[in-house]
């Protein structure tokens, strides 16, 4: 019986046959963008999974504006930030992006990263609740539940706001719900989120309650910079020290790309968002839309109106810097001068 | 299956069938349902099943094109798995030395957070699919090794020296009889591997990707969309069993032994069809006699 | 004594000779322990020679000496004048287990001596199929071993051991498993299986009876370490029936080996039990 050996590998081979007629091997294998020879590719980084306020880069490249310039964009979703950071290190990516405590936190321990612009103003953390909950002043938090996430820097930031704004933290309950502060929120067991991010927790308030995504009185938010806390810059755009003294030219032409396309963005919102949403389909058109608005309201400066999009103070980073040493989020003092740059922006 | 023989000897109860397990499964989705509506729980905290088989439909395209994403790294991370355990398992039941070295790490290798891996795996092979399909086959290929080394252990010296006896070859002795000895532990460790591979090609997915199942359901938890999430749940399950049961199936096929007391003949799937009753009707089950 | 009938004259041509065959072991401690001590023994060209020994190690171990799987300290092994000793394949060897492989249908099982040394499969098939009948086996060509009884496996093990194709068969109580009644029944067959087949056969044995039945010469051998007590010539007629276990030859036979095995119970039995682990290859 020795021909049974031969069909049970018959079989199996079959079936493998069949079975790879579903399989998505053509795009495994990635599809080798037609490129013009003369583009530079340039691989960049996202912060975490692709979210509405990243918009600008996607029309960066889909406009055009990177091509413009020479460079041909990729992207990378990474897992974390952290990770983002290291891809960054280590060549993996030329570029990324980065909020600033975390830049500040790895040059701390000898991350060789620079921030050469920044993609927000403001800070985006704050304190949310719901319209009905009736809080309108930091005071009036005193008796009442706010959950946060437990980020060190978010924590040592709500503190600080309680602190400044001579509120009784003894008649504030604070309980760490991680990621899952909205839904805490919405079943009441919370009155109030100690740590919001204005482009994300609001929009997905309104959005669970049927609301329009960007309907500012349904809630009321209180943003830490506005409240006392030094002003600092959030998501920023990040080349590891190697990168700038190799090709400074090639990071010249990113920014110019970029200044370009968030420009647009700025102006057309909408269409923006769709170029977004044609790159990543399975986030949702209110979501980017409503994150995307939000970023529009922190996207520009009196600064920027002077110095041009994506311009960063040094006095800014060094309050920040200094705050966090205070607050220990940072064991040894770093040099800000060598954190930051604007040599690379378009109009300094 | 009746659990007690009856005494005339008769031919066991026949199995219920799957009528009961059906009620059972039916039943339960039944009561979530119930409950659902019930204690009015939102759809972002737990989904009904009835809303996860809308969405499921609703939502068609997008889930298949991550789901195919998805499948290619479970494949690709299971055939790595296999050809790793193998290779690790045939070392380690025949070389002391090797088992000794390399057993540890291999046992450590399943304690690492993958999330830890993650960056070094990416900075490593780049941004594509060879990290993700790296995590499946490290979380998949540990039960398989170890099923590979208790199947080879399983040899029997007696066997062994029977080989000898006939100056049987050191290959001889490893293709026909350690390998065939091995093979019903292969396959119980291929079962597990398959399933495994499912969560491992998830987890990939976590560590950086921007497609695949693993990766929508990080993107849906943010949007809130719960639905979507058990909906794309709902399709690796699937996926797990359906591997399992392929698996189940080779088996079946690759140890006759275990599932008869005669060969299956192949050879009368491929005869015409007068030919085929002919032979079988030749042959009749011999008595069995002392 | 009486005349054979069917059967050459032993010593004629000595097929298989063992010579001061000398193997000890280690016990759990490290100490030597001395199995095999000195053993002669030889075996004529299609001679039925019987082992009989007490309850020990040491006679599987002869029988793992003579057929290549294990090397002797001191002696020698030499099958038609050439030494044989630590080269398998010279002799067909059946293990008291039967050892059928379980994924291998009974034509592929009693094959598997042929199949290994190269033989081309429609050959050997063939050569097989022709025996199963003789064996009691026909029809089962195609099943598992796990659809046989213990009988017709102990049978298979022999046809595999008959299909090697060797001049020399070793049996290490082939029907040690079996019921009383079963055995008489094998035991005839045997000898009607043999009397077709020609070869010298080496038989282990814990019964008197059984041996004395099948056998042209019986060596009894010591306990550990075992040397040969005493040979027992038994010249009774062939072919043999069960008609013959009644006569008072046989009885007489059966008697003498029975003395020479009960004295060497009695004076193991004073010195302590023997320590005897499995892998030392005890029976």
């Amino acid at each position: 019986m020795r021909g049974n050996i031969r069909t049970r590998c018959f079989v199996t081979i079959a079936v493998l046959v069949v079975s790879l007629g579903i399989l998505d091997f053509p795009g495994l294998i990635g599809s080798a963008a037609a490129q013009a020879p003369r583009l530079d590719p340039l691989k960049f980084t996202f912060l975490f999974r692709p979210t509405g306020s990243f918009t600008s880069f996607i029309v960066s490249q889909d406009r055009g504006f990177f091509r413009e310039q020479g460079l041909d964009v990729t992207f990378i979703v990474p897992g974390s930030p952290t990770d983002a950071l290291k891809l960054v290190a280590s060549g993996e990516a030329q570029m990324g992006l980065a909020h600033s405590t975390d830049t500040i936190l790895s040059r701390s321990r000898g991350v060789p990263v620079v921030s050469v612009a920044t993609n927000h103003q403001f800070g985006m953390a704050g304190v949310l609740a719901p319209v009905e909950n009736n809080i309108r002043t930091p005071k009036d938090l005193e008796g009442k539940t706010v959950g946060i996430t437990g980020i060190p820097a978010n924590r040592v930031m709500f503190e600080e706001f309680l602190k400044i704004q001579k509120v009784d933290t003894t008649k504030v309950r604070t309980i760490v719900v991680g990621f899952g502060g909205l839904p805490a929120l919405l079943e009441g067991r919370t009155q109030a989120m100690g740590d919001a991010i204005t482009f994300s927790e609001p929009i997905g308030l309104n959005l669970a309650r049927g609301k329009d995504p960007n309907n500012h009185s349904t809630y009321s938010y209180m943003a830490f910079y506005k409240y006392g806390l030094p002003r600092y810059y959030t998501f920023g755009i990040i080349a590891s020290e190697n990168f700038l003294a190799s090709n400074p030219k090639l990071v010249r032409q990113f920014l110019r790309g970029w200044e370009k396309g968030l420009e647009w963005s700025l102006k057309n919102p909408e269409e923006a968002v769709d170029m977004f949403l044609k790159r990543y389909p399975s986030v949702k058109r209110p979501q980017a839309l409503g994150a995307w608005k939000a970023i529009l309201e922190i996207s520009t400066s009196d600064e920027t109106k002077a110095h041009g999009l994506g311009w960063q103070d040094i006095k800014v980073w060094e309050k920040q810097a200094q705050f966090m040493l205070e607050h220990k989020l940072i064991k040894s003092p770093v040099d800000v001068s060598k954190a930051m740059t604007n040599e690379y922006l378009t109009n300094r | 299956m009746a659990l007690v023989q009856p005494r005339d000897g008769s031919p066991k109860r026949p199995d219920e069938g799957l009528l009961v397990p059906a009620l059972i499964f039916i039943g339960v989705l039944a009561t979530w349902e119930i409950l659902t509506r019930l204690l009015e729980i939102k759809p972002y905290l737990l989904p009904s099943p009835v809303l996860i088989v809308q969405t499921v439909l609703a939502d068609w395209p997008t889930l298949f094109s991550n789901y195919r994403v998805t499948l290619s790294e479970i494949l690709l991370g299971f055939v790595l798995a296999f050809v790793v355990a193998m290779a690790l398992g045939i070392m380690i039941a025949h070389s002391s030395a090797f088992r000794r070295g390399v057993y540890p790490l291999i046992i450590a290798s399943q304690t690492v957070p993958m999330i830890a891996v993650a960056p070094v795996l990416i900075i490593w092979f780049g941004y594509n699919i060879i990290p993700r399909v790296l995590v499946t086959a490290l979380i998949a290929f540990f039960p398989l090794t170890v099923t590979t080394v208790t199947g080879f252990n399983a040899v029997e010296d007696d066997e062994v020296n029977l080989f000898r006896s006939m100056n049987g070859t050191r290959t001889q002795i490893f293709f026909k009889l350690s390998l065939p000895t091995a093979l019903p532990f292969i396959f119980a460790g291929l079962k597990v591997s398959a399933t495994l591979c499912v969560i491992g090609a998830t987890v990939g997915e976590w560590i950086g990707a921007d497609r695949g199942l693993g990766h929508l359901i990080v993107l849906d938890t943010a949007q809130f969309d719960t639905p979507r999430v058990f909906a794309s749940i709902l399709l690796l399950s699937i996926s797990g069993v359906a591997l399992f049961l392929i698996v189940s199936l080779f088996e079946r096929i690759a140890l006759p032994w275990r599932h008869g007391k005669q060969a299956p003949d192949y050879r009368s799937l491929f005869l015409p069809w007068r030919h085929f009753y002919a032979s079988r009707t030749a042959a009749t089950i011999p008595k069995k006699e002392v | 004594m009486f005349g054979r009938i069917g059967s050459l004259a032993h010593g004629d041509v000595t097929k298989l000779s063992v010579e001061k065959l000398t193997r000890s072991f280690r016990d759990q401690h490290g100490r030597p322990l001395p199995i095999l001590e000195g053993i002669d023994l030889y075996a004529g060209e299609n001679e039925f020679v019987a082992i009989v020994g007490p309850s020990g190690c040491g006679k599987s171990t002869l029988f793992n000496i003579v057929a290549g799987l294990l090397l002797p300290d001191s002696g020698h092994v030499y099958m038609n004048g050439k030494d044989i000793k630590g080269t398998p394949g010279s002799v067909a060897y059946m293990m008291q287990k039967d050892l059928l492989l379980d994924w291998r249908t009974i034509l592929e099982n009693v094959t598997l001596g042929p199949e290994l040394s190269g033989e081309p499969r429609p050959s050997f098939r063939n050569r097989a199929r022709d025996l199963m009948r003789r064996f009691g086996l026909e029809g089962f060509e195609s099943f598992y071993p796990s659809a046989l009884s213990g009988g017709m496996r102990q049978r298979a093990a022999l046809l595999r051991t008959v299909l090697c194709d060797k001049r020399v068969l070793l049996l290490d109580e082939p029907f040690g498993a079996l019921d009383a009644l079963t055995r008489a029944a094998m035991h005839v067959w045997l000898l009607d299986i043999w009397q077709d087949f020609r070869r010298t056969v080496l038989f282990i044995t814990h019964d008197p009876e059984e041996a004395v039945f099948l056998s042209d010469r019986i060596y009894v051998l010591t306990s550990r370490p075992a040397r040969v007590k005493g040979i027992v010539a038994v010249s009774l007629p062939r072919p043999r029936g069960h008609e013959i276990i009644g006569t008072l030859e046989f009885a007489q036979l059966k008697r003498r080996v029975l003395d020479l095995v009960w004295e060497e119970e009695a004076r193991s039995l004073r010195s302590g039990p023997s320590e005897c682990s499995g892998d030392m290859g005890d029976d």
